[in-house]
């Protein structure tokens, strides 16, 4: 079987660190590099994250490119409100500078020309390298056999303001500048259905009770985000958005989508927020909606995968009925 | 003693709709009916109004209000209108023949009649507001302690998850959204229920329904059924939907009781001028991010017991029940 080519845009970030061992984990994915924007932490700290988040599962073969430093116009806001200071729950492991790479914008126009129609790309953070990728070589996205983009809010709240999602309000130009070069078999993954992956007290302490590297490297970033939950909407447990984009692309059937054009403001108090139009009255290429989600056949898939020594005792665990 | 309340409107069918059931209803004092420009220009939406208080035989005056946006009257600009196009047929009334009666006319203007109706029965008026917010901004702009003695407003307009216009902003927030900004910089103190588009749109009368109107609900009820008639074709091709929504219809029975609002969030409101997102109304459902309060945000209504209010209160108790029997 062939493996899925994914480059992994990322903004690491707590759950873009749990995305990367997903898909680092998982045997039908070859992944072939992730570059970096800055989003949840500015570039260079997200690229150190990034590599830790690979040495845990033994996968720093993977290349790690840097890309955008500042959004395309605006000033630049970081989540680190929601991730900690180091991006990471402020863990503050020993930093390892990552190798020096080509740039993010070159290695995804040379990849997508490489693989034409084979390349996957995940982005999982603001949209600024994909924007300047768009504008140093309008083609080359053409090439992608998908692109799955977490953000956006369809129907549902935003999470930086009433309506807008911070990977697109942290650069609202980049996503417009992205929805309007009208790339094919684009696919989002918005808050309507991220915020339903929940990575509650109980499954976060069986985590632990793993008691391995991984498993406690998995249990501490997650700590900050479950304060953070509790403190600003009373949720308990964390909310993990990015992964769900692996899960997706390895187990389709785990999102339902509709299709919709996809337009983003730039400006005003609605500023960042996706305006979909499910009439799709634009002159815009539909793109597949995610508007629902099996969040158990999710975490099946991301902790079995994760945890993959520990497959007998999750699953034992799922038949008990112990993780809600 | 009878609710005293103004009737501000542009009709527009589902306004005519909302109208004849606010006069068939016992509970209230209508002061007066207020028009605005909106879903069509201000001549015709004054005659509207006249037609169908003529039509119910009764002497409510009318008062002619802005013939534009909020900020367009406010400078005495010539009217930059839009409006609602043919959705309501050409004369609004879905080419339903009925008379005017001239002597309901008042000389006195809509801004006026509210400000000295505010300052008369001070905490006593509630406004029943189903178009374009635009009288009452211009109100509030001439008296705004007087207008924030008024009892409470019901407004349809808006939406929280939908829009109309584009595919976030509804139509009478969306004519003037300035108004809006206005009207709500008072909901600190008087309360302004949102009725929007997630809740009227929940709230669709079937071809059912529909039938049941002109087959069991007398000539009134045929006259309503002939006059939703064109809105069928548009809501199949535009929503998919097999029936109508009618949005103002839904404000005047939350305002006969608030109950058929299931969910109804004290919460901020703030709406977009400019932009993509023109018109688009902002709504912290999950309060998370601790504005003031200015809105109670209708969500959700109890479908069934609108519609038998809407029997009940346009007909009879005894068309209700026959609907009851029909449609268990």
């Amino acid at each position: 079987m062939t493996k899925l080519k994914l480059i992994m845009d990322v903004d690491p970030g707590i759950d873009d660190s749990l995305a990367i061992l997903f898909a680092a984990k998982h045997s039908s994915i070859e992944l072939l590099g992730l570059t970096i924007a800055s989003g949840n932490i500015e570039v260079n700290q997200g690229a150190r994250n990034a590599y830790k988040a690979l040495s845990m599962v033994n996968r720093t073969d993977v290349p790690i490119h840097k890309g955008s430093l500042l959004p395309l116009k605006r000033n630049y806001v970081d989540a680190t409100d929601t991730h900690g200071k180091d991006g990471i729950g402020e863990i503050y492991f020993p930093d390892i500078d990552p190798k020096e790479q080509e740039s993010a914008i070159d290695f995804i126009i040379k990849s997508c020309y490489r693989y034409p129609n084979e390349i996957t790309i995940a982005a999982l953070g603001p949209l600024s390298n994909l924007a300047m990728v768009i504008q140093k070589d309008p083609h080359a996205l053409q090439l992608a056999k998908e692109i799955v983009i977490m953000g956006g809010a369809a129907k549902t709240h935003g999470n930086c303001s009433e309506v807008a999602e911070y990977n697109f309000w942290c650069d609202p130009d980049a996503a417009d500048t992205f929805f309007e070069a009208k790339p094919k078999n684009v696919t989002l993954v918005p808050l309507d259905v991220t915020y339903k992956i929940l990575l509650s007290p109980n499954k976060r302490d069986m985590i632990r009770q793993f008691n391995t590297p991984l498993s406690t490297y998995v249990y501490d970033i997650t700590q900050f985000y479950v304060n953070f939950h509790w403190n600003q909407e009373r949720t308990l447990g964390c909310i993990i958005n990015d992964p769900l984009v692996i899960a997706y692309l390895v187990s389709h059937h785990i999102l339902k989508f509709e299709k919709g054009s996809v337009d983003i403001v730039t400006e005003g108090k609605a500023l960042g927020e996706s305006i979909v139009d499910f009439r799709m009255l634009s002159d815009r290429p539909p793109v597949n909606i995610a508007l629902n989600v099996d969040s158990k056949a999710f975490f099946h898939l991301f902790l079995t995968t994760i945890f993959d020594d520990f497959k007998d005792d999750i699953e034992l665990m799922f038949r008990k009925e112990m993780l809600g | 003693m009878k609710r005293k309340v103004i009737f501000d409107t542009d009709p527009g069918i589902d306004d005519a709709i909302a109208l004849l059931t606010l006069l068939n209803s016992d509970m209230f004092d209508v002061l007066g009916i207020t028009t605005v420009a909106g879903n069509k220009g201000i001549e015709h939406t004054t005659t509207n109004a006249n037609k169908i208080v003529t039509y119910m035989n009764q002497s409510i005056p009318i008062y002619q209000g802005a013939y534009s946006r909020y900020p367009v009257v406010k400078e005495n600009k010539p009217s930059d209108h839009l409006d609602g196009g043919d959705v309501h047929g050409k004369d609004g009334l879905g080419g339903i023949d009925l008379k005017v009666n001239p002597e309901l006319f008042k000389q006195e203007s809509a801004i006026d009649f509210l400000v000295r109706c505010a300052l008369e029965f001070p905490n006593e008026v509630e406004i029943i507001s189903v178009g374009p917010m635009s009288n009452l901004a211009l109100a509030i702009e001439q008296d705004e302690a007087a207008m924030r003695q008024i009892k409470k407003i019901w407004s349809m307009g808006g939406g929280v998850r939908r829009g109309n216009v584009t595919p976030v902003a509804e139509f009478n927030y969306w004519f003037d959204p300035d108004a809006v900004e206005k009207v709500y910089s008072i909901g600190d103190e008087v309360p302004i229920v949102m009725i929007g588009l997630d809740a009227t749109h929940q709230c669709i009368f079937d071809m059912n329904d529909l039938t049941f109107m002109k087959l069991a609900c007398g000539p009134k009820g045929e006259m309503m059924a002939h006059m939703v008639n064109d809105y069928v074709k548009a809501y199949w091709t535009v929503n998919g939907y097999i029936g109508v929504v009618i949005h103002d219809l839904i404000a005047v029975l939350a305002a006969m009781d608030e109950d058929i609002c299931t969910t109804l969030t004290h919460t901020h409101l703030d709406i977009v001028m400019g932009g993509k997102a023109h018109g688009q109304c902002l709504v912290d459902l999950v309060d998370s991010w601790k504005k003031p309060k200015n809105a109670f945000v209708c969500m959700d209504l109890d479908v069934r017991k609108c519609k038998e209010m809407f029997l009940k209160t346009c007909f009879t108790k005894e068309v209700m029940e026959r609907y009851r029997e029909v449609f268990p």
